[in-house]
Formats: structure tokens, C-alpha cells, sequence
């Protein structure tokens, strides 16, 4: 009997190899430990046997039975304290295997009982005989069920030899013969009922090992998953970290970034707020000098300059208070610029009208100086030549889009006029030159319309930009 | 109206010199100069001076809106700001009475600024 029986292959084959071979090592495990207490058992109940039936069969007999079951006992107990010793699954195999053969051979020991001690001539000491036997198989379904090979052979070595000797019992009467084959029925039905419980502790004992290892895989597979899953938890920490260390870099950059721009802003808005002082000082040169000038002339002169370097001073005031410190609102500095030239010459005061049209667009640096200082040139040679004798008029400003990059400046006043063929490169006309420079600067043509009055058209490209965006 | 007695608290000695000149010409008293905002209180003491005409960015460690301050606390006479720092006031907690004149300034801008400050002077103590 070297193959396991049908259940146990059943339940074997969910298994892996070496799962197969511990779940048949837990098997014979359960055997040695069940079977412990039965060696000693066997051994008193052997003696009790033999005692009784002392005198009531051969003694011969049962020298020779006892000496034969004792020799198997003695064996199966060094195999018993042998079994802690087993290092490796295929040794306790072995073991089961070997402990299961001592048994059967015990059983059949056992079953000898039935043959060369039975009291023929005693129904009591039978009776007696066939308890003490039904018990030790009884006690053999239970103890040994661990292993089919090992209980099922045994029950049938002890219980089957008895069966038969009643069976086979042919002396006395038809009633003792009747009684007899009763005996051996009731014997096998005995026989069968223990092989029958023997069958179900061992499909209850490999349905609870099946279950172990299917828990153990389960637990193998959770552990296993736990085990991918902190992996994961891992990998998603060390990511969020990496995470928030870029974040924090990129924070910090962001900040030096800031306070870089900001660190520029104060240095541009420092250098418009030097600027303004060194024209200050230009002006306040200037004033200074025209003081000491005897002449009305020269002071007009003075009066001019100085004035030409405060429309480049409110230049400087608009892109400091401009928010990227290097584009100005067109329309807010040319009215700021008209404004103070007016003032600067009483004009309103001796009836002139002032009238500015600017779209809404930014300028540059570079177009907004030619920008103010024509405008300075035009309108005050418009106030100081144009309206003689508090004359009243008007005195137009406009700065226009005509198409896609190109810009006209129109600067106009319905004065006294001008001589149409003034050269305006003349030397008496220092203003005019200026204005045809700086129509020049910005690479634009200056046209001089002279009917009503004095008509300066000057058209150039690039320079404003338009919209409020530009502004900000 | 009559002059105001004008204290001139500016460190550009040019600038100094042309508001001297020029405050003179329209009709004020110029009754000392100084160039540090430390030296305000004391000069004003000894020549109680009726208005301090005052640059933002002065010599020493005291800005204009701190000497400002520093003679709001002290005294009862109106400051007016001359400077090439447009927004200077903003924030600084100083009265709006008191006018700021941007540089480069105008005669008639500073006579002006004088007049205003003085008249809002004169509505606030009445």
C-alpha cells in the first residue's frame, strides 16, 4: 500500500508539490501523536487477555501470541522515539509509512487472538474475547485515522479472523451454530461501521488540513499583497516628497525671480528719480542764469530751454509712475505736456483755446522724447508768434493710428500763419529745426499746411502701441 | 500777500542756491538752509521759520517724510514738498494739506504750492 487512498488524493491533488508533501507529513505528525497513548494500551489489555484465558487454552499458545505482540510493540515503540529525531518531510513519510505496517501487524496479532487462543469450549471466555478484540478496533478507527493505510488494514486484521472463526465454528447445536453465524455477522457489521468512522475522522482531519493550507495560501497571498501595497505606499511617499521638493525649488525661484524683478524696479524707478533731480539742476542752472541776462531776448531764450527739459522731465515722471516703468499712456502725457506749456505761457488767460485728440495707445521712450519735444517746439512757437496783440484762437494737438504702424502727429493753430516758403533750417528758426530733426529721429516726414493759420503734419511708423494693455 | 518765512531743507547746494533766488524774487523771506533733516527742529526754533520747504532725500539719516513727521509733532508750521519722487506721501501717513511740487518745479508752481499750504494753514487754526 504505497499510494494513498482516493480522499486523500483528492484533497492532495489542489496542492502544490511541496504542499503535497506537508500536508502528508501534518498527516503522519497526527498519527504519532494519537498513537502514543495506544502502545500502552495495547500492552494492558494483551496482558489482561492472556490472564484470563490463562487455563482455558493452550498456555503454549499464549506464550507464543504474547511473545509475537510484544516483539511488534517493541518495535513500533523505538519507532516511536525515534520519530523526533526525523529531520527531513521524506524520512517522517518513511516513518508513516513503516509505523503504519507495525500496526497492521499489531491488528493482526490481534486477529491471531482468534485463532490459537480462542476458548472453543468457553461462550463466556468467546464473549470475553471478542469485547476485549471489538474494543481494540474501536480504539485502532479513532486512533489511527489519520492514515487510511494505517487504520482501515488494521480493523480488518483484528475483526475479520474473529468474523471467521465464527463463521467457520461448525461443532454443537443448530442453535449455537445459528448463534455463531449471528456473531460473525454482527463482527463484519462491526468491522464495516469502524472502517466507515475511521473514513470520516480522516476526511474530517484532511478537510481541516486542506482548509490550514488553503489559509496559508490565502495568508501568503494577503501578506504578499500587503507587501506590494507598502512597496506602493513607498513609491507614492518618496514621489510626493520628490513632489514637494520641486515645488519648494520652483517657490524659491519664483521668489528670487520676484524679488529680482522688484529689486530692477526700484533700481529703474531710482534711475527716472535721478534723472528728474539732474534735470532740476539743469533747470535750476538755467533759472540761475537767466537771472543775470539783461536782455528780454536772452531770457526767452532761457525760458525755452527750460522748458524743453521739463517736457523730457514729465517724461520721466510718467514712467516712473507707469506700471512697467517703460512705456507711458500716450494720451496722459501729451495732455499733461499741453497743459503745462499753457500755464507756462498764460495762454488760457489771453484767450487761447487748447484742444487735444490722442487715442489710447502707449509710447516708448524712444518715440515719446521726439514726440514731447515737437509738440513743446510747435506749440510754443504757435504762443509766441501766432496770436500777436491778444489775438484769441485755437490751438489743436492730435496724434492719430492712419493704418497698420503708421502714426501722424498733427499740431495746429489757427493763428496769424506762416510765410509758405519758410525754410524752417533757417538759423532764425531754432524751434522749427528742431522739430525737422526730430520728424527725422523718427523717421517720419513733416508736411506744413499754411491756409488757415499753421498746419504741422508729421507721419512716422512704429513707436505707440495700441490698447490699454500696451499701457500697463 | 506778505512773504512767508521760508526754511529751505534741500542737499543740492545748486538747487538751494536757485530756490534762494527764486523764492526771494516772489517775495518770501529765506531764513535758513539746511541740508540734513536732523538739524530741522532746532533751525526752526531758532529762526521760527513759517514754512519748511522740504526734498524727500535729504543728507543725513533722516528721510523728508520722517523730518516731516518729526516737525508735525513739534511745531505748528506747514511743510511743502518739493521732489522728483511723485508719490511720495503715499502711505506715509502725512496730511494731504500739505502740497508736493514736482521737480523740476515752476515759479509759479512753488508760489502756488506756498500759498495753498499756508491758506490751509490758516483754515485749520481758525
Amino acid at each position: 500500500m504505497t499510494s494513498p487512498p482516493s480522499e486523500d488524493s483528492k484533497s492532495l491533488g489542489k496542492l502544490s508539490g511541496t504542499e503535497s508533501l506537508e500536508f502528508r507529513v501534518a498527516q503522519v505528525r497526527q498519527l504519532y501523536a494519537q498513537s502514543r497513548a495506544g502502545i500502552l494500551w495495547a500492552l494492558v489489555s494483551v496482558f489482561i487477555v492472556a490472564i484470563v484465558l490463562t487455563g482455558k487454552v493452550s498456555f503454549v499458545n499464549i506464550v507464543i501470541w504474547v511473545s509475537v505482540y510484544l516483539l511488534i510493540q517493541a518495535y513500533r515503540y523505538y519507532l516511536g522515539i525515534n520519530f523526533p529525531k526525523l529531520e527531513s518531510p521524506e524520512a517522517t513519510i518513511k516513518w508513516g509509512r513503516n509505523f503504519s505496517l507495525l500496526t497492521i501487524a499489531s491488528g493482526a496479532a490481534w486477529g491471531s487472538a482468534a485463532i490459537i487462543i480462542f476458548p472453543a469450549d468457553s461462550p463466556v471466555y468467546q464473549m470475553f474475547l471478542t469485547i476485549c478484540m471489538a474494543g481494540i478496533a474501536s480504539a485502532a478507527s479513532s486512533v489511527y485515522s489519520p492514515l487510511t493505510i494505517c487504520y482501515m488494514p488494521t480493523i480488518l486484521a483484528i475483526l475479520v479472523p474473529l468474523s471467521a472463526r465464527f463463521f467457520f465454528e461448525g461443532q454443537g447445536s443448530y442453535e449455537e451454530q445459528g448463534i455463531n453465524l449471528f456473531l460473525g455477522s454482527v463482527i463484519m457489521i462491526l468491522a464495516a461501521a469502524l472502517v466507515s468512522a475511521g473514513k470520516q475522522m480522516n476526511a474530517a482531519l484532511v478537510e481541516s488540513l486542506t482548509l490550514r493550507y488553503q489559509n496559508k495560501d490565502l495568508l501568503e497571498s494577503v501578506t504578499a499583497q500587503k507587501g506590494i501595497s507598502e512597496n506602493l505606499n513607498k513609491n507614492l511617499l518618496t514621489e510626493i516628497e520628490e513632489r514637494k521638493r520641486t515645488e519648494e525649488a520652483l517657490r524659491q525661484n519664483e521668489e528670487k525671480i520676484k524679488k529680482s524683478l522688484e529689486e530692477k524696479e526700484s533700481l529703474l524707478k531710482e534711475i527716472h528719480h535721478r534723472v528728474k533731480n539732474n534735470l532740476q539742476v539743469i533747470c535750476s542752472l538755467l533759472r540761475l542764469q537767466r537771472r543775470h541776462v539783461t536782455s528780454e531776448e536772452s531770457r526767452t531764450v532761457f525760458k525755452e530751454t527750460e522748458n524743453r527739459v521739463r517736457s523730457m522731465a514729465m517724461l520721466h515722471e510718467a514712467l516712473y509712475q507707469s506700471d512697467n516703468l517703460n512705456r507711458i499712456s500716450a494720451k496722459e502725457y501729451v495732455h499733461d505736456l499741453t497743459s503745462y506749456l499753457f500755464q507756462s505761457y498764460n495762454a488760457a488767460k489771453q484767450g487761447i483755446n487748447l484742444r487735444v485728440e490722442v487715442e489710447n495707445f502707449s509710447f516708448s521712450i524712444d518715440t515719446a522724447i521726439p514726440c514731447g519735444l515737437i509738440i513743446n517746439e510747435l506749440i510754443s512757437n504757435a504762443l509766441k508768434h501766432a496770436f500777436p496783440a491778444g489775438r484769441k484762437g485755437e490751438i489743436s494737438v492730435g496724434l492719430h493710428c492712419l493704418a497698420d504702424d503708421c502714426w501722424e502727429l498733427v499740431v495746429a493753430d489757427d493763428g496769424t500763419g506762416m510765410p509758405k516758403d519758410i525754410d524752417v533750417r533757417s538759423k532764425g528758426s531754432l524751434g522749427l529745426s528742431i522739430v525737422q530733426t526730430l520728424a527725422k529721429q523718427l523717421q517720419g516726414e513733416m508736411e506744413l499746411n499754411v491756409l488757415n493759420g499753421a498746419e504741422f503734419r508729421i507721419r512716422f511708423k512704429g513707436g505707440p502701441h495700441r490698447g490699454d494693455e500696451a499701457i500697463a | 500777500m506778505t512773504g512767508a518765512r521760508i526754511l529751505i531743507i534741500e542737499d543740492d547746494l545748486l538747487i538751494v542756491m536757485d530756490l534762494e533766488t527764486t523764492l526771494k524774487d516772489l517775495g518770501h523771506q529765506v531764513v535758513g538752509t539746511i541740508s540734513r533733516g536732523e538739524e530741522a527742529c532746532q533751525t526752526i526754533e531758532e529762526t521760527l521759520a513759517e514754512v519748511a520747504l522740504m526734498d524727500i532725500r535729504l543728507g543725513g539719516s533722516l528721510d523728508g517724510i520722517s523730518t516731516a513727521k518729526l516737525i508735525q509733532s513739534r511745531f505748528d508750521i506747514p511743510v511743502v514738498f518739493l521732489t522728483a519722487v511723485a508719490d511720495v506721501k503715499k502711505g506715509s501717513g502725512l496730511t494731504d494739506s500739505w502740497p508736493v511740487v514736482n521737480k523740476p518745479f515752476r515759479e509759479e508752481e512753488l508760489q502756488l504750492a506756498i500759498e495753498t499750504a499756508l491758506e490751509n494753514h490758516k483754515g485749520k487754526n481758525s
